[in-house]
């Protein structure tokens, strides 16, 4: 029954966000299922996954990404730079570690994430294109 | 047993109290006021104290029994003077910021030479903010080049910190050469202090940005004697000590809690002198109008002052305000964020702070000026620290129902910002967007005024010097920073009219402009801390405020904007607040981040 229930759940979510995939996209970080943001004025698409997954507390992470144009072009790290980052607004501080960022052929990972205090965070997704960062920014509550 | 902890405690507080002052000029001794602007300090041979005035454009001595002289040099030669040094003969070095020379004065106040820097250094100095001699030779924070020339006593070039491989400097403002040529330098935008060695040599770099002591928060002045390094910490309120391989000596300085307090309380500092013997120092300190002069000694707490400002008014506000349809912004350079307010109503409410301080995405570093495009409703930063042009998203909550919201402002976009003909970056210090969504930016090292159109640097060729604007509907006004006028522009940069100064304005220092709804204008000077208004037509219509701490009195005011309500908005960041005057008037509201205050509030508060 358990089995049934998260396959019907994975099932939703590739539904969810089948508008944004097509047959090019078989090397984005799905599957099993990518969480998506838009950059914050709607130019770029991030899809992001945790590892592992949920987020832990005080303990490293890592988040694999790749990001699409709004065209549904990939966007790759011979294109562009990617920065990942973390905070908590309502504290004023960020993370106490700083993450490193590695390359692949179509995407990055950001190693050494560290959410070291319950709370509300906001990940941050700054990609950096022919001189001009873009931001993605996503909530995520830690517990 | 009982004998050694004794002893050793005895040579522990004999330590401490080496370690603690006593040794160092630290303590309290007198206040030199009714001072415009001093900045630049240093001692004459014969012990008496000089300084810059930025807004009387100065020099001034202060003799023994603390009288204030201005002899010499003749008006109308510097502009908005900055650092200074004599040697042991008595010559007398600015930097003369404003006019972007170094001057040269014998110690009759005769001006006996004036370098602009090209013929000796192959590039043109850019605001060059302080200057140090020695008999080893000439040091110029040639700050707007972000670089520190040094020269031979001969005036040959030696050697400039942009040839040194692995050394960005950024902004520096503070200077000092010693007797074997080492040169201190105030690394003013890195937060840090670096030493190089006469031959051109990094020797030690040390500091961040930070509170505690041993970091800084924006370092203006460097002084080197006998071993010890004195640091002006401009944004932590204090001057620190350290030995020459960077290990923190002392510091001293408590900031103030009200405006104008003193007696050793330190705000702003902008540069620190220390005599030839190493016993007095001297601190000018622009923001409070005053230099203070401290002796060997514990610094002590100082008494409060019966001079303060009201309560829970206090924020440390920058000289920087947007408006917006709804929305008011401005910024506090010592926690690096953004306050964002709604004005449509009575009181303005707080509903967002933003920003986080470093350098990377989304990072502020120091903000030059902040303005909202009408068309997108966009606000843009301008961050000369980070050097960078930022596009943020602001969501405001309704009127009837205001709410704070640390998630208010998002980024969206973020670049370098843009490089001028001679291939140096765009250094703004005023900026506004037309009512077409083209941005006019003001380069306070070039004096110039460009549109970015396109993403295209346009220069306007401009013959005065900006240091304000603003743009309303189809006229850009331009204050002028030596006369006091107002020049008004068509969007493309076509000069319309040009009006004020008032009239009985004597020595101008605009600090803003903003052009009302109904076309008429106002300026607040920062000098003389008041806000005249004019009709379109030109005409002096009034002067809407007086100097000082209470409600419709203003101390060092910044730029001025209209709310929502049409109300006139002037950021009063000498009191750390912010004030509302209505054409006349007068006064109608002071607001911050705690407490706001209306006339009708205020009568009924002081009803016994």
């Amino acid at each position: 029954m358990k089995h049934i229930v998260l396959s019907l759940f994975a099932l939703c979510c590739l539904l969810n966000f089948g508008g944004c995939y097509n047959s090019g996209m078989k090397t984005l970080v799905a599957p099993p299922v990518a969480r998506t943001l838009a950059s914050n004025d709607g130019q770029y698409t991030f899809y992001w996954v945790p590892r592992p997954d949920p987020i832990p507390l005080n303990r490293f992470f890592a988040i694999d990404v790749q990001v699409m144009d709004i065209a549904g072009n990939l966007i790759t790290p011979e294109q562009a730079k990617l920065t990942v980052d973390a905070g908590m607004p309502q504290h004023g501080h960020g993370m106490n570690h700083v993450p490193r960022v590695k390359t692949s052929k179509d995407g990055w990972t950001a190693e050494g994430l560290l959410m070291h205090m319950p709370g509300d965070w906001q990940i941050y997704f700054d990609l950096e294109i022919d001189g001009v960062s873009y931001r993605g920014q996503t909530p995520m509550n830690i517990d | 047993m009982i004998i050694i902890h004794c002893l050793i405690l005895s040579l522990t507080a004999q330590v401490g109290n080496a370690q603690g002052n006593q040794t160092h000029p630290a303590a309290w001794d007198k206040t030199i006021a009714q001072l415009e602007a001093p900045s630049g300090a240093a001692f004459l041979p014969d012990g008496r104290a000089i300084l810059t005035e930025r807004h009387r454009h100065a020099v001034s001595i202060v003799n023994a029994n603390d009288n204030i002289s201005r002899p010499w040099i003749e008006p109308g030669i510097l502009h908005q003077p900055h650092g200074i040094d004599a040697n042991e003969v008595g010559v007398i070095v600015v930097a003369d910021s404003g006019n972007h020379l170094v001057r040269f004065f014998n110690p009759k106040g005769e001006l006996v030479h004036t370098v602009d820097g090209h013929e000796l250094s192959g590039r043109r100095f850019r605001t060059p903010m302080d200057v140090a001699i020695s008999n080893s030779g000439l040091a110029v924070a040639d700050t707007g080049n972000n670089r520190v020339v040094v020269f031979n006593r001969n005036g040959t070039f030696r050697w400039s910190t942009d040839e040194i491989a692995d050394l960005e400097l950024n902004s520096p403002e503070g200077v000092d050469i010693d007797e074997s040529g080492n040169v201190f330098i105030a690394d003013t935008g890195n937060h840090r202090v670096v030493i190089i060695d006469e031959n051109g040599k990094t020797k030690r770099t040390w500091g961040d940005w930070g509170r505690f002591p041993g970091l800084f928060a924006e370092p203006s002045g460097i002084e080197h004697r006998q071993g010890v390094v004195y640091v002006a910490d401009r944004l932590n309120h204090r001057v620190q000590i350290f030995d020459t391989d960077g290990e923190l000596i002392s510091w001293w300085g408590m900031h103030a809690v009200v405006p104008r307090q003193g007696e050793g309380h330190i705000h702003y500092p902008s540069d620190v002198a220390i005599n030839a013997s190493g016993d007095r120092s001297l601190v000018s300190e622009p923001f409070e109008r005053r230099a203070q002069t401290f002796q060997p000694g514990t610094p002590s707490r100082p008494p409060r002052s019966n001079t303060r400002a009201p309560r829970g008014l206090q924020s440390h506000f920058g000289s920087q305000l947007e408006s917006g349809p709804r929305g008011l912004v401005t910024w506090e350079p010592e926690v690096r964020s953004l306050p964002v307010f709604i004005t449509d109503r009575e009181i303005p409410i707080h509903v967002a702070t933003f920003g986080t301080p470093g350098a990377g995405p989304g990072r502020i570093g120091k903000v030059a000026d902040i303005s909202w495009n009408p068309v997108d409703d966009v606000l843009t930063i301008l961050d000369t620290q980070n050097h960078t042009i930022q596009n943020w998203k602001v969501a405001l909550p309704p009127s009837e129902k205001p709410s704070f919201n640390l998630d208010a402002a998002v980024l969206l976009r973020s670049s370098s910002l843009p490089r001028i003909e001679d291939g140096s970056l765009l250094h703004p210090i005023a900026a506004d967007y037309d009512d077409e969504g083209t941005l006019h930016v003001i380069d306070g090292h070039c004096d110039e005024i460009y549109s970015i159109r396109n993403g295209e640097l346009i220069p306007w060729n401009i013959d005065f010097d900006p240091v304000a604007i603003d743009a309303g509907k189809a006229t850009i006004a331009v204050a002028d920073g030596r006369t006091g006028q107002a020049h008004l522009f068509t969007n493309q940069g076509q000069l319309k009219a040009s009006i004020g100064p008032a009239p009985d304005l004597s020595s101008p220092n605009p600090g803003g402009i903003v052009i009302l709804r109904d076309g008429s204008l106002v300026i607040s000077d920062s000098g003389s801390d008041r806000l005249d208004h004019f009709a379109e037509d030109g005409r002096h219509l009034e002067t809407m405020s007086s100097s000082g701490g209470d409600h419709g009195q203003i101390w060092i005011p910044g730029e001025i904007a209209e709310d929502a309500n049409g109300r006139i908005i002037v950021l009063d960041q000498g009191n750390h607040r912010m004030q509302g005057f209505e054409p006349n008037t007068g006064w109608v509201l002071t607001f911050g981040l705690g407490r706001s205050m209306t006339p009708d509030r205020l009568k009924r508060s002081q009803q016994p």
